[in-house]
């Protein structure tokens, strides 16, 4: 990640130093501070950032809700959360400094007296801890409460403290591109761009990194990744798990906004984008951005819907999706996409990428499948490579993250004969380092100013102008169903084989 | 930790035929390591001393750990491989191979053993002989090489420093932490002013960390900084004076947690682990190019009396 740090030329003590935490003071004010997000996973992420020493010195966190308690009360809260849910255990002397910064303020998000008294508690927590007058703000909340959220921190003057203030915000990023731009237009009010950091877990994720890694830190793979030596891409999210006791979220958002929009779309940036200058917010953002605009918006003709019945997972049957608890048994909602994309560049056109992406699937995984061209002319007799595959490299994400690379290799024999071999590298056989959650990284990154793995809003209105098309589309008629604990329904494999390819089996 | 039965072995030419067999009967046949550590450990205290640090970082780097121990009689070699389970129920493998060969054979018998072409890195643990002997031959075969002044000296250190391999101390990544901390009271502008009025520094810990800390300040502000020192076992007091005002860093024996504080500054509290062996030596390994400020502050430290 590109550092920001205290810079060496005012204070030469720090040439030298490692930069890996952040060392301007801050206040982390998170909003919806008693729910759900906050204790599983913004609390325990920012204890154990605390605890490797990657905070700042100067520290403090405040929780803002509605409901009454003392600052007391929220830290018992707070320990029980880290107890449950923190992946590493609670070290007591830290504990007891890190409890110290904790605060809460209660209030309704529509209370701007609420939201002037929270100012007056950041004050003071200034001068307590000497924070500088520095915020990040976290919107820890349904995303309907974002507009007042931010109104209030404008009508109030929480936007422009004595230090910098940056605004954290959890997807959904609207519902289509229309409520997109409103959202933006509203968050725009009382901050600025460069102030806003639009959040996607999974680009914290250390595998979704390390395609960028693989990709730009290796001589020997950009060369052949074009559509010279490309025949297609292949891009797998699948989730064992149904709806789970997500059914009213999920009937408002579907596969698309759950996965394509956002994290799917990210993967297939990152996998097609071109080079940037640097590993620096703007150069990364733009190159995601300038390939998503080089992408074809999703077409009915190209794309499949599906919907999971009962079936059996894992060996456990489980139910179809419009049997599940919340959801209407007429619901048409997908919960299965495949589809073909195209991007017209220069790199990639005429070069085919396959998504898919569904709920219960056979298993849990998410790869993504480079599938190389078949050699020019085989000097071989056509028995001895018979069946030949063409190369293929896989990047799995998860689990058992690592690299797959197929080739064809000569089996043992008096004569000639070629067998398919497939040579794995997992990351976890070379490294057994402690991975940060998804949100340590990204937290610590928006505290010391980091965007490049936020999104910006460039990028999400293009993300939405590739799926709206779609979205208005699948208003009208159903969903395939497909038997749980399979690949989808039967179309979403005629809509690779006719074009002469099949789906990997992951 | 999954650890294979070691084999021992007189004749060198059978220990990648030993550490193929450890592969197969546990690991299969791939296997990925990251670089070579060769470890001089000159008595029986050091040998284990060096396994245990070896099961604390084997299954973050993979690596072949090559202990040579000085001795008589012919060369010696004990070998084994030990492998961490991770989550996904891939193993991190590691191969050690204990080796005793009289002084003047362990760098030959050391160079046959390197795992080709990659980073070498040799870990000296005894205090640093005055004509270097051994630890020059294996600094050769190596590019880093990883010595602790707190058991040695600074000038000893430095001498390491001229030869072909660049050196890392130990001593100097037990401060890092402290380092962070002084300079981070300085990021203030308010107390960024002060710097230009730094005259001493007050230290509380072992001397060849005091000497250091002090040599980084002066180097690092390009002119003499007093040093003033009372001998404890960890680090546990850093003030620095400037002029009038004073900044502190302390924490109290044993803890990992201490304060901060000092004219214009809030006092808060500063996370200072005491990094122990094994993650001293992982941070050595992690380090791959010179560190031109060590260099500067050694050179410092080194340049006024102890």
């Amino acid at each position: 990640m590109a550092q920001v740090v205290s810079d060496p030329k005012t204070n030469p003590l720090r040439v030298g130093l490692r930069a890996g935490g952040a060392t301007v003071p801050a206040v982390f004010v998170i909003f919806g501070a008693t729910g759900d997000l906050a204790h599983r996973k913004l609390l325990p992420a920012i204890y154990n950032l605390g605890a490797r020493g990657l905070l700042p010195n100067r520290f403090a966190v405040v929780g803002y809700a509605r409901s009454e308690m003392t600052d007391d009360e929220y830290r018992e809260q707070a320990r029980a959360s880290l107890e449950r849910f923190s992946r590493t255990q609670i070290d007591e002397s830290y504990w007891t400094a890190f409890a110290d910064s904790l605060h809460y303020v209660s209030g309704a998000f529509d209370d701007q007296e609420a939201f002037r008294a929270l100012g007056e508690r950041l004050a003071r927590i200034d001068a307590g801890h000497g924070t500088e007058g520095n915020r990040v703000y976290y919107l820890s909340t349904p995303a309907s409460f974002f507009p007042v959220i931010v109104d209030n921190m404008g009508q109030t003057g929480l936007n422009d403290p004595a230090g910098f203030a940056r605004v954290v915000i959890e997807k959904p990023f609207g519902h289509d591109l229309e409520t997109a731009r409103e959202l933006a237009e509203t968050v725009h009010r009382s901050f600025q761009e460069r102030q806003i950091y639009r959040i996607d877990h999974y680009l914290g994720k250390e595998t979704v990194q390390n395609i960028f890694v693989f990709r730009f830190a290796n001589a020997i793979f950009e060369p052949v990744w074009t559509n010279r030596y490309v025949d297609h891409v292949q891009i797998t999210v699948a989730e064992s798990l149904g709806v789970e006791h997500r059914a009213a979220f999920y009937e408002e958002t579907g596969v698309v906004r759950d996965i394509v929009q956002n994290h799917l779309l990210q993967v297939l940036a990152l996998v097609a984008m071109e080079p940037p200058a640097a590993f620096e917010a703007d150069a990364v953002r733009d190159e995601k951005t300038k390939v998503l605009r080089a992408t074809r918006p999703l077409s009915f003709e190209n794309t499949v819907r599906g919907q999971y019945g009962s079936g059996f997972v894992a060996g456990e049957e489980v139910p179809a999706y419009a049997q599940e608890e919340g959801v209407p048994a007429d619901s048409n909602t997908p919960t299965f996409i495949a589809a073909r994309m195209e991007i017209d560049n220069w790199r990639w056109a005429g070069t085919p990428f396959y998504i898919r992406t569904g709920k219960r699937m056979p298993k849990r995984v998410t790869e993504v499948a480079v599938q190389f061209k078949r050699v020019p002319h085989l000097p071989f007799t056509m028995g001895a490579a018979e069946h030949l595959e063409a190369n293929s490299l896989v990047l799995r994400i998860q689990p058992d993250e690592g690299i797959s690379l197929r080739f064809g290799a000569k089996a043992p024999s008096p004569t000639v004969a070629i067998s398919t071999v497939n040579m794995d590298f997992l990351y976890g056989s070379a490294f057994l380092h402690d991975v940060p959650e998804a949100y340590e990284t990204l937290i610590l990154d928006a505290i010391r100013g980091d965007r490049t793995l936020f999104t910006p809003q460039d990028g999400v209105e293009r993300s939405w102008e590739i799926c709206d098309p779609l979205l208005e589309q699948w208003r009208s008629g159903t969903p395939q169903v497909y038997a749980s604990g399979s690949w989808g329904p039967e179309a979403a494999f005629e809509l690779i084989t006719r074009d002469g390819r099949r789906w990997r089996r992951p | 930790m999954i650890a294979n039965p070691p084999v021992e072995l007189t004749d060198l030419a059978q220990v990648e035929r030993a550490l193929a067999a450890d592969r197969e009967r546990g690991t299969g046949s791939v296997r990925a390591t990251t670089l070579n550590l060769v470890v001089y450990a000159p008595t029986a205290q050091d040998v284990s001393f060096t396994q245990r640090a070896l099961e604390r970082i084997g299954g973050s780097r993979p690596l072949r750990a090559i202990v040579a121990t000085a001795g008589s009689g012919g060369v010696r070699a004990t070998v084994s491989t030990s492998c961490w389970l991770g989550s996904g129920m891939q193993q991190v493998c590691s191969e050690q191979i204990f080796l005793t060969a009289r002084a003047d054979a362990l760098p030959s018998a050391v160079l046959s053993l390197l795992v080709t072409d990659l980073p070498t890195f040799a870990w000296w643990q005894g205090p640093i002989p005055e004509g270097l002997g051994v630890l020059a031959d294996l600094a050769r075969l190596s590019s880093f090489t990883v010595v602790d002044s707190n058991i040695s000296s600074l000038e000893g250190v430095a001498r390491v420093g001229g030869l072909d391999s660049w050196v890392t101390d130990l001593a100097w990544l037990r401060l890092e932490p402290w380092r962070e901390a002084v300079a981070s009271v300085f990021d203030r502008p308010a107390a960024a002013a002060a710097l230009a009025e730094v005259r001493t520094a007050c230290v509380e810990g072992p001397i060849n960390e005091a000497r250091l800390l002090a040599g980084w300040l002066s180097s690092r502000l390009g002119r003499d900084v007093e040093l003033q020192h009372d001998e404890r076992t960890h680090v546990e007091r850093v003030a620095v004076r400037c002029g009038g005002p004073e900044y502190v860093i302390e924490r109290p024996a044993g803890g990992h947690v201490g304060r901060a504080y000092g004219e214009g500054t809030t006092e808060h509290p500063i996370v200072l682990p005491i990094l122990d062996a094994s993650t001293l030596l992982g941070r050595a390994l992690d380090i791959r190019a010179a560190d031109e400020v060590f260099e500067a502050a050694l050179a410092s430290a080194v340049g006024r009396a102890a």
